[in-house]
């Protein structure tokens, strides 16, 4: 960023601007900004940006035929710029994928997996949840008709299930909703306590202090003379009521100490991660599908890996070989793209000036790994009363379980679904990506034994598939984020572009690294520097 | 290995067979540590595999400047990732020196010391949610 005009950022977009002030000031430093334009968060990610420009026919090639690089052809055709994507797999989509039967999944040195489940089971081994305010997602779906249904990320009658920490818990898989309530039920007890006490007289006015004992007092977790925690209705029962006389009983809440010994876990919540998420029917890919079906064949041209990349002040001569055939061939055009994944783009041979090269190192792929599970039975729903959730473990190598959302009560197609076994992330996921196959199996299996014993060994199919994305040779990481000294130092390098050549996809929006909301935006901001560029030379 | 052994060895002085059976958990932790995180790229004997992840072995950044390779292991580098909340500091240190030592290569050591300071900077506070996509 140029620092010769502070209200009027040079060189930059609006948006990049918004995000370096967001970087350095944080929110409320971007509101400032965005109220001395006059705009609000909502227009800015809700749809694609407007371009100045049309593209007078300048010839854009995009790497990669993820959600970012069709984002990038479809929008960037729409303005005029002729778009060629050049994809080194086989198929479109790239970590927007999910896996059902005859889908192959094969890591680099390991076997290849060939997916068997039941017709209509699937397990989103890529993306797999979108919460409500990634319009920019939910953009594309409405508008290209992928229909999208909700997918349950919280139930109360999911599992937390810790082994490792001491306690009467230990082992035991404990209800969410009862470790969440009694953790806000003692916190409600203490806190009445002691502002009824007089202890919180120095912090909040007597009007306040009223006004909470008030409301502490009608949330129904505590009895109004001695503020004491207490078995409750939002606890539930440990005898369901019923018809006549039968009043049902109502459960008793574990003791605080016991309580508190798992309670962090409910910290799992966030804006972006809230009870009620969406996916897409019938498997996230539908989201890379629709992306696919609106771009031209054409526009896409299959199994070619980069070999080399130059450019110069007029253009960029892209050089790819055909995986199949071994045919080489070279293509001109005005601009590049990459969305490729960093560490696969770290292995072209392209011209890069230093500071891009650098800038590119400030950023780290993150491991993650997945298993879908497939069941003859919906156990988890008949026995358990779970309908979608996720169960936490503190198991390493394996952090949750997740119960399908879709085909709910085998309505649509039958008693069975697809369990998400595990999905460890970060350095944690490594050691699973070590095991072979049938082991990765046996782990997911024996976490899941012990959380529905007598169930989850007895009503798996025989089929399972799993992922290591570290392991995926054309993407060697589930996703990529900024170190927090390449944020400020080395992610305004990348995202002006170098020259000819531009990167993009989820690195280009790094509070949104792994989302797909964050290859999309990504995307768009691309384009906006690349407009902006055609506006001023051409 | 000899020569980290030697190194270390120097390095304590007056040393007892007590240091001398850390020395050899030390070298154990690392190729564990190894074994669990590393090798599932970079492969057994950090011998890497096609052009696709790098050979520690006879690697001119492992064998270079210890301080890029400490924020490597800190922050991550395009495709490789970050082990800041999946390792413990001290682990962290037991890693480099031991992939620093192994195989032929024969860089000098870190110290803990140099791994806490850079930890110190890179470190970011808790926020208490957890990671998660």
């Amino acid at each position: 960023m140029t620092d010769t005009d502070n209200s009027q950022p040079s060189g930059m977009t609006k948006r990049s601007f918004l995000q370096s002030v967001g970087m350095i000031g944080g929110t409320a430093a971007v509101m400032t900004a965005l109220q001395g334009w006059e705009m609000g968060f909502a227009s800015e990610m809700d749809r694609p940006p407007e371009m100045s420009t049309d593209g007078k026919g300048k010839k854009v090639i995009i790497l990669g035929a993820g959600l970012a690089g069709m984002v990038l052809a479809f929008e960037m055709a729409k303005k005029g710029y002729k778009t060629q994507i050049i994809e080194a797999l086989d198929y479109a989509g790239g970590r927007c994928v999910s896996a059902r039967k005859g889908s192959v999944i094969e890591e680099v040195g390991s076997e290849k997996q060939v997916c068997n489940f039941q017709d209509g089971n699937y397990v989103n081994y890529g993306p797999w949840r979108i919460p409500a305010e990634h319009k920019s997602t939910i953009y594309y779906c409405r508008t290209l008709g992928v229909p999208l249904e909700v997918m349950v990320n919280k139930t109360g009658k999911s599992y937390y299930y810790y082994e490792n920490k001491e306690g009467p818990f230990k082992g035991v898989p404990i209800r969410q909703e009862h470790a969440d309530i009694d953790f806000k039920g003692y916190s409600t007890e203490l806190l009445a306590k002691v502002a009824d006490q007089g202890a919180l007289d120095q912090l909040i006015s007597q009007e306040d202090k009223e006004m909470l004992l008030t409301h502490l007092k009608r949330s129904g977790l505590i009895d109004s003379k001695e503020f004491n925690y207490r078995a409750n209705r939002a606890r539930g029962h440990s005898s369901y009521p019923g018809a006549g006389t039968n009043f049902g009983k109502l459960s008793e809440p574990y003791e605080m100490a016991d309580v508190l010994s798992i309670a962090n876990a409910s910290r799992n919540e966030t804006a972006d991660h809230p009870a009620v998420m969406f996916q897409a029917v019938g498997g996230m890919d539908q989201i890379a599908q629709g992306l696919k079906r609106a771009l031209k064949k054409s526009q896409i041209r299959y199994n070619s890996e980069i070999t080399d990349i130059v450019q110069d002040d007029n253009g960029v001569k892209v050089t790819y070989k055909n995986t199949k055939n071994g045919r080489v061939r070279s293509e001109e055009a005005d601009y590049l793209i990459s969305t490729a994944p960093l560490g696969v783009m770290q292995k072209m041979n392209i011209n890069l000036s230093e500071d891009m090269a650098a800038a590119i190192k400030a950023t780290s792929g993150s491991p993650a790994c997945k298993i879908g599970v497939e069941f003859n039975h919906r156990f988890w729903e008949q026995n358990d009363m779970i309908y979608g959730g996720v169960t936490s473990t503190d198991i390493p190598g394996h952090r949750i379980l997740s119960y399908p959302s879709g085909n709910l009560f085998g309505s649509a197609h039958g008693d069975t679904g697809v369990i998400l076994g595990y999905y460890p992330i970060g350095g944690q996921s490594i050691p699973i990506s070590n095991l072979s196959m049938a082991e990765r199996t046996e782990f997911a299996l024996s976490v899941g034994e012990k959380i529905h014993p007598g169930n989850y060994r007895k009503y798996f199919t025989g089929e399972s598939i799993s992922v290591a994305w570290h392991k995926m040779k054309y993407a060697l990481a589930g996703w990529e984020n900024w170190s927090r000294r390449g944020r400020t130092r080395s992610f305004p390098v990348m995202q002006k572009g170098d020259n000819r050549i531009f990167i993009s996809g989820n690195i280009a929006s790094p509070a949104l690294g792994g989302w797909m909301a964050g290859a999309i935006e990504g995307a768009w901001s691309t384009m906006e520097v690349i407009d902006k560029r055609v506006a001023q030379q051409g | 290995m000899k020569n980290y052994f030697k190194l270390l060895l120097a390095l304590l002085g007056a040393s007892t067979l007590m240091t001398a059976a850390n020395a050899q958990d030390h070298s154990a932790e690392g190729a564990q540590i190894y074994t669990d995180y590393c090798e599932a790229c970079h492969q057994i004997g950090g011998e890497g595999y096609e052009d696709i992840y790098p050979a520690l072995k006879d690697n001119e950044f492992v064998n270079g400047d210890k301080e890029e390779l400490i924020y490597l292991l800190l922050e991550g580098r395009a495709g490789m990732p970050t082990f800041i909340s999946d390792l413990e500091v001290d682990q962290l240190t037991t890693i480099i020196n031991y992939i620093r030592n192994s195989w032929g290569n024969t860089a000098g050591e870190i110290t803990q010391e140099e791994m806490d300071a850079a930890y110190d900077e890179i470190a970011e506070e808790e926020d208490g949610f957890g990671p998660g996509n």
